[in-house]
């Protein structure tokens, strides 16, 4: 039954829905009661296993939205990008008790169409603007994909302003939730799995004849949680993974340099504790890092790290980048334009600084730099909206490789000169890094995205030591803050979550306090 | 949601009778002053019938005044009506829910009811008016016989509904379908004004065979133009079709704006983006509103049905769009804020506290541990003295100005942040001024119109706020400068890009600054260890020194807070239950709204402290260890922080104690200051201390020598004799070793002292040993 119900609302939703609504739509009655309903019944059909989901085809840049039949069912596992649209008005009941909504309309030829319509079954459904996951990784995008994809030529987006990374290949589809009230909590930089019927519908701005863009009529959504958890066996071993992790980061991208790739494991593996009291990730720079032959050139390390996190960004930094593109997003005439910071909660920054010549900063290269700087610091950004700033909380971590001694634009807490050890290039290119074995990449990955969402417990014995500690050393040397502690509390914490312990043990406090120490020794 | 079906059993001819009632019956309680004063002296005897004639017919006078084309705005105000109506659920109700129908009705009833002109049309009118004017005198003379101009032609007036000042602004997002058609009050900046364009209501035709006019309604923002003679007695009798032509001339306008409003921070849930809507003025409502505007827009919220392709393709209804009745522009300040019931009855719950003084002050930054008297300082800053115009127009301040200094990672920038955050209009800014905009203003580009606009800095933005200025001593000097205007002033003048001006900047200062060397150096005077001028130090109320002091107990707690911190993410527990800042920005408000005096005694105590605090101020200064001195200013600041003491207690007269607190805080701000220096005192007379001193001395004395030197350029003798060192005479900062060794040996001190000496400095990073230790390079002009 349930089987033959799928095949069913895979062929033809439309269809399924009208069959739902002979059944249900009495329900109608007033209030959101017939959406919820339709939003249960094609969460019970679809989301029944894992694999009916996977069965629905999936909206991506190898499937675009141009590739689908009118009306098809599809799925997006989207970021949220712009909330800002006016609630939209439908008929929730054609002629010849038909169903409306999801696209369903009557037709309404003439122009004296609003006095013959029945007020009492106008309802809301909320619209926005949904794109691909900016900095999706090939893998993890492949885990969601189903495995039916066909190339199809490349896709031109049709609102590209309103993608974080500009000239990026993405999907950009708007959105119609018409389960009003379960849409209320979707916020910008939401990450949201949409499953609905795909039509193409005119965008509404506000000019004569607005372009056509794809548009997904939503039959259920589910918003992803916070913390992704990877599904699959736990990590075998742990300090033995996190050892060749350490080493494969080191040797592939890092020249050798064991101490600089712990950092660069602790540096991705942080997420926002708290807000108040500020619990943070530190942003990482590996400074004196080589200079490409190649401008242009990429850092390994930009390969080697997207095959281990999710959602992974470089940004080859230049003065053009600086003083051209949005880093916050900006909203002009209503219209809320992306920038290169709205990402979702988890992403990884790369910013790289060799690209960077001697040139001019001009007041929005000022704007983006502190733009930057406050995410860093505070994990804030601010939209731009005329005569007024709004701020949305952001969870992301960032590296910044530099030549110099330290970032020419950022200030980050911690600073690790790298210290090339063996010749390999670290610019080297995709194909010429060494891959793990599968399972061993596989547990990589299960290794971070583990050490993310995992906490950290301080035990009241472990504490007491720390404080003991801090007194102890600030007796001795008194240019030691509490700004010190702070740090180095941190870093003891993620040094814990790296190797998956609890508790904070007054071992890991001291092994942090020794990479600390190494890492204060190399600045000298 | 489902959108209300509205039962139509209502008598529309009932609901006209009741609005002719209303209109023509209503007396204005407010009394009409204009007409008061025509009809003073007359006789007293006649006093009683005197008010009831001062008493107006508010609206019959209205439509008077309309009919002899001096008025073209008739505002209805729903609050006449429901106190005509003695209720609110009826005939008011009826209006908030179906504002649009009642728009016709009120029309209806008004076009009945108008009086005749009591004035002649003259040649000093208006062409429409004349037009107008001739179409009525022939509505009357073919009475009957043939239809006449259709009323709403002959309209001259725009009628607007003013909701009830009990109606709540709502936010954008809170409009819903449910609102559709209803009387609503919606609030929001102004971002966007569209030019005012002329909206056709009535479309006039003539027939360029019978000559005879037709007219159109138009309701749509688009509509098919009438081709055909429509007239019954000559072109369709004779069957003739007639050609018809447009009269642009006896056609009816209205002049048409189209806005746009958004959400304010304040109604946007975290996290969500601000939404807008659109905003239709007509008539004498256009021209009202400018972007940047906060306003509180009362209209009815109406559909737009979408026309043509976007409504055959998608099938959606409508758009949705506020038709504006009433602008209400406002002002964000302590006295706009809304005061609930529960609000109110906490603030006379918290006014009888006895310790409302000390827990008003915990309650700022309850997360930064200690330091009372500066949170009592901010408590007071926060509330304020009072300012006083005087007959001649001179200004006394009474906004208090404190200056916080101290180490780094003391909190400061903590303390300056929740201040911004806790006061209206409180900005908080660093004084690096890192972007475009500066403290004072700038020029910039508008984001909306594109055209240089004047905008005001932090400085201005905080009129009537409170200003946090972060690295006060970082600041621009030309920032400074200003600063000096605003403290005493309280205005910024301004010359730039050809705009010449003065604003207001009726702000209180609050200030941090760090120390000369990064970290305070407290062998140094405590003048020495703050980098700005004095007199501009002079000009704060207030000056507190926070230091960071190496103290096990100090170090143990603060230890524990962190550690705590990381154990449960979150602050430990307070000893206190923190007043909500909420409550406390009321509170404050509140507080603000009084004006206290001093009473003669309180006045004479002032005097009695005042002069006993110049006296001790000159005997230390004779003693040479005053680092702050008294001056009229300080009695000022005395009075200002006693007000702001009796403002507290809502009191309307400064008492003895408050005068005592104040003077205890003044006391307080000066210990800071100097407590260091007596602690240090021993360590001060010490050795390293003296050949610092004797260093720097020679410092200053050498650093300006060569600079002079070389601008004058020919003195022979002296260069020669500065010939040998001349190599590094670009950094008039370093001093060779071997003169300072020949000077602090010269003075009887040994190698080892001086040894001692430049290490501990240097390690304080006041110099750094340069070119093999051969010289010493003073590091405070580098940065």
């Amino acid at each position: 039954m349930v089987s033959a119900l799928l095949v069913d609302a895979l062929k033809s939703p439309t269809s399924v829905l009208q069959d739902f609504y002979n059944d249900k739509g009495n329900i109608t009655g007033h209030g959101d009661e017939f959406p919820k309903a339709v939003s249960k019944y094609f969460s019970d059909i679809l989301l029944k296993t894992r694999d009916t989901v996977r069965e629905v085809p999936y909206l991506s840049v190898i499937n675009p939205p141009e590739s689908f039949p009118e009306r098809s069912l599809v799925r997006f596992r989207a970021m949220v990008q712009d909330t800002s649209a006016s609630p939209e008005m439908y008929l929730a009941k054609l002629k010849g008790n038909k169903c409306g909504g999801w696209g369903n309309t009557e037709d309404l030829a003439g122009n004296n169409t609003a006095h013959n319509i029945d007020y009492s079954s106008l309802r809301e459904c909320t619209v926005l603007w949904a794109v691909s996951i900016p900095g999706e990784t090939a893998w993890h995008a492949r885990e969601s994909e189903s495995s039916n994809t066909s190339q199809h030529t490349s896709h031109q987006p049709s609102q590209p302003h309103k993608f974080p990374i500009p000239g990026a290949a993405h999907v950009g589809v708007q959105v119609k939730i018409y389960d009003h009230s379960a849409a209320q909590n979707i916020k910008p930089t939401d990450i949201v799995n949409f499953v609905g019927i795909l039509t193409s519908e005119p965008i509404y701005l506000e000019m004569d004849s607005p372009p056509e863009v794809p548009t997904l009529h939503v039959l259920f959504h589910e918003p992803q949680p916070a913390v992704e958890k990877l599904l699959g066996p736990p990590v075998p071993n742990i300090s033995e993974t996190r050892d060749n992790l350490i080493n494969w980061i080191s040797k592939e991208s890092l020249g050798g340099d064991r101490d600089a790739a712990e950092w660069v494991l602790l540096a991705i593996i942080a997420r926002v504790k708290s807000r108040t009291p500020p619990l943070l990730p530190p942003p990482l720079t590996l400074s004196r890092f080589p200079q490409p032959r190649n401008p242009s050139s990429i850092p390994s390390l930009t390969h080697v790290l997207s095959e281990i996190v999710p959602m992974f960004i470089t940004v080859p930094l230049t003065l053009d980048v600086l003083n051209q593109n949005n880093f916050a997003p900006e909203s002009r005439e209503e219209i809320l334009h992306s920038g290169l910071l709205q990402v979702p909660r988890g992403t990884n920054f790369l910013f790289t600084e060799s690209g960077i010549q001697e040139g001019r900063v001009v007041e929005k290269g000022v704007m983006n730099v502190k733009a930057v700087q406050e995410v860093m610091n505070a994990q804030s950004l601010e939209y731009v909206f005329p005569y007024s700033r709004f701020s949305f909380q952001t969870d992301m971590t960032f590296i910044v490789l530099s030549e110099g001694r330290k970032s020419a634009f950022f200030q980050t807490s911690i600073n690790i000169p790298l210290q090339i050890i063996s010749s390999e290039n670290v610019y080297r290119a995709k194909d010429q890094i060494k891959m793990p074995a599968t399972d061993e990449l596989i547990a990589f990955r299960r290794l971070v995205a583990g050490a993310k969402a995992g906490n950290v417990q301080v035990a009241d014995k472990t504490s007491t030591y720390i404080q003991d500690d801090f007194v102890e050393q600030r007796k001795r040397d008194n240019s030691i803050t509490v700004d010190d502690l702070i740090h180095l509390m941190t870093v003891a914490r993620l040094l814990a979550l790296s190797l998956y312990e609890s508790e904070l043990s007054t071992d890991v406090w001291k092994r942090a306090k020794e990479l600390e120490s190494r890492r204060k020794l190399r600045l000298r | 949601m489902s959108l209300p079906v509205i039962n139509i059993n209502i008598s529309y001819d009932d609901e006209r009778e009741k609005i002719q009632d209303f209109l023509s019956n209503f007396v204005s309680p407010e009394k009409d002053l204009d007409r008061r004063f025509a009809d003073i002296g007359i006789s007293d005897a006649e006093d009683e019938d005197q008010s009831s004639r001062g008493r107006t017919m508010k609206y019959m006078d209205q439509l008077q005044r309309i009919a002899n084309r001096e008025q073209q705005m008739l505002t209805i105000d729903l609050e006449d009506i429901s106190q005509h109506e003695k209720n609110v659920a009826e005939l008011v109700a009826r209006i908030i829910n179906n504002g649009r129908r009642y728009v016709m009705l009120f029309s209806e009833v008004v076009d009945k009811l108008m009086p005749l002109p009591t004035k002649d049309i003259s040649d000093q009118d208006e062409v429409i008016d004349v037009i107008l004017h001739q179409r009525r005198e022939r509505n009357e003379q073919t009475e009957g016989t043939q239809d006449g101009f259709p009323k709403h032609l002959l309209r001259r007036y725009n009628l607007y509904f003013q909701p009830l000042r009990s109606d709540i602004a709502m936010a954008v997002r809170d409009v819903k379908g449910v609102n559709l058609g209803k009387v609503i009050t919606v609030r929001g900046i102004v971002t966007r004004v569209s030019e005012v364009k002329p909206l056709l209501l009535v479309n006039a035709y003539t027939c360029d065979v019978c000559g005879s006019e037709t007219f159109q309604d138009i309701s749509n923002k688009s509509f098919t133009p009438i081709a055909d003679c429509q007239n019954e007695s000559e072109c369709k009798k004779n069957n003739i079709r007639g050609s018809l032509h447009m009269q642009t001339r006896a056609c009816r306008f209205s002049p048409f704006q189209e806005v746009k409003i958004q959400e304010m921070a304040d109604q946007v849930p975290v996290g969500h983006i601000p939404r807008s809507m659109t905003v239709h003025v007509h008539g004498n409502l256009t021209r009202m509103m400018n972007p940047g505007d906060v306003v509180h827009l009362g209209g009815i919220f109406l559909p737009i049905p979408y026309t043509g392709f976007q409504a055959i393709r998608a099938g959606l209804l409508t758009d949705t769009y506020l038709e504006v009745h009433h602008i209400n522009q406002l002002k964000k300040q302590y006295s706009d804020m809304e005061v609930t019931p529960q609000i109110q009855r906490d603030i006379d719950e918290l006014k009888v506290d006895p310790s409302l003084y000390n827990k008003l002050a915990q309650s700022i930054a309850p997360e930064i541990y200690g330091h009372m008297d500066v949170k009592k300082a901010l408590l007071l800053l926060l509330v304020g003295g009072v300012t006083k115009t005087m007959g001649d127009g001179m200004k006394i301040r009474g906004d208090l100005n404190v200056c916080l200094m101290g180490d780094p990672g003391v909190a400061k920038s903590q303390l300056l942040k929740y201040i911004s955050k806790i006061a209206p209009r409180g900005v908080y800014t660093t004084g690096k001024g890192s972007s475009g905009v500066g403290l004072t203003a700038a020029v910039m580009r508008d984001p909306v119109t594109d055209e240089m606009v004047l905008e005001g800095g932090a400085l201005v933005l905080a009129d009537n706020g409170i200003c946090c200025i972060d690295e006060f001593d970082k600041m621009e000097e030309s920032d400074r400068t200003a600063i000096h205007e605003v403290m005493e002033q309280q205005t910024i003048s301004i010359s730039k890009a050809g705009i010449s001006t003065t604003l207001n900047a009726r702000t209180s200062i609050l200030a941090a600054a760090n120390p000369l060397y990064g970290r305070y150096n407290p062998k140094v005077s405590p003048v020495d260890n703050i980098n700005l001028p004095a007199a501009l130090l002079s000009r704060f109320d207030l000056l507190f020194l926070i230091l960071d002091k190496p103290n096990r107990d100090d170090d143990e707690r603060l230890a524990q807070h962190v550690t705590y911190v990381h154990m449960y993410n979150t602050h430990p527990k307070l000893e206190y239950e923190p007043v909500d800042p909420l409550l406390m920005r009321h509170y404050i408000a509140q507080a603000r709204q009084r004006r206290p005096t001093v009473p003669p005694q309180v006045s004479s105590y002032i005097v009695d402290s005042y002069v006993r605090l110049r006296k001790l101020s000159k005997d230390e200064e004779e003693q040479k260890k005053s680092h702050s001195y008294t001056s009229a200013r300080t009695l000022l600041g005395v009075l200002r922080l006693a007000q702001a003491l009796a403002r507290l207690r809502f009191s309307d007269s400064v008492e003895h104690a408050d005068v005592d607190e104040a003077l205890r805080l003044m006391e307080c701000s000066k210990e800071s200051l100097n407590d260091e220096e007596d602690k240090e005192y021993e360590p001060d007379r010490s050795a390293v201390s003296q050949i610092f001193r004797l260093i720097k001395g020679m410092a200053r004395r050498g650093g300006r020598k060569p600079k002079r030197q070389r601008r004058l350029g020919k003195g022979p003798g002296g260069q020669r004799d500065r010939y040998d060192d001349s190599d590094d005479d670009e950094n008039s900062d370093e001093l060779p070793l071997i003169d300072i060794r020949s000077r602090i040996l010269g003075a009887g001190y040994t190698e080892a002292q001086l040894h001692e000496t430049i290490v501990e400095y240097e390690a304080l990073d006041v110099w750094i040993r340069v070119a093999n230790g051969a010289k010493i390079r003073f590091m405070d002009n580098v940065s």
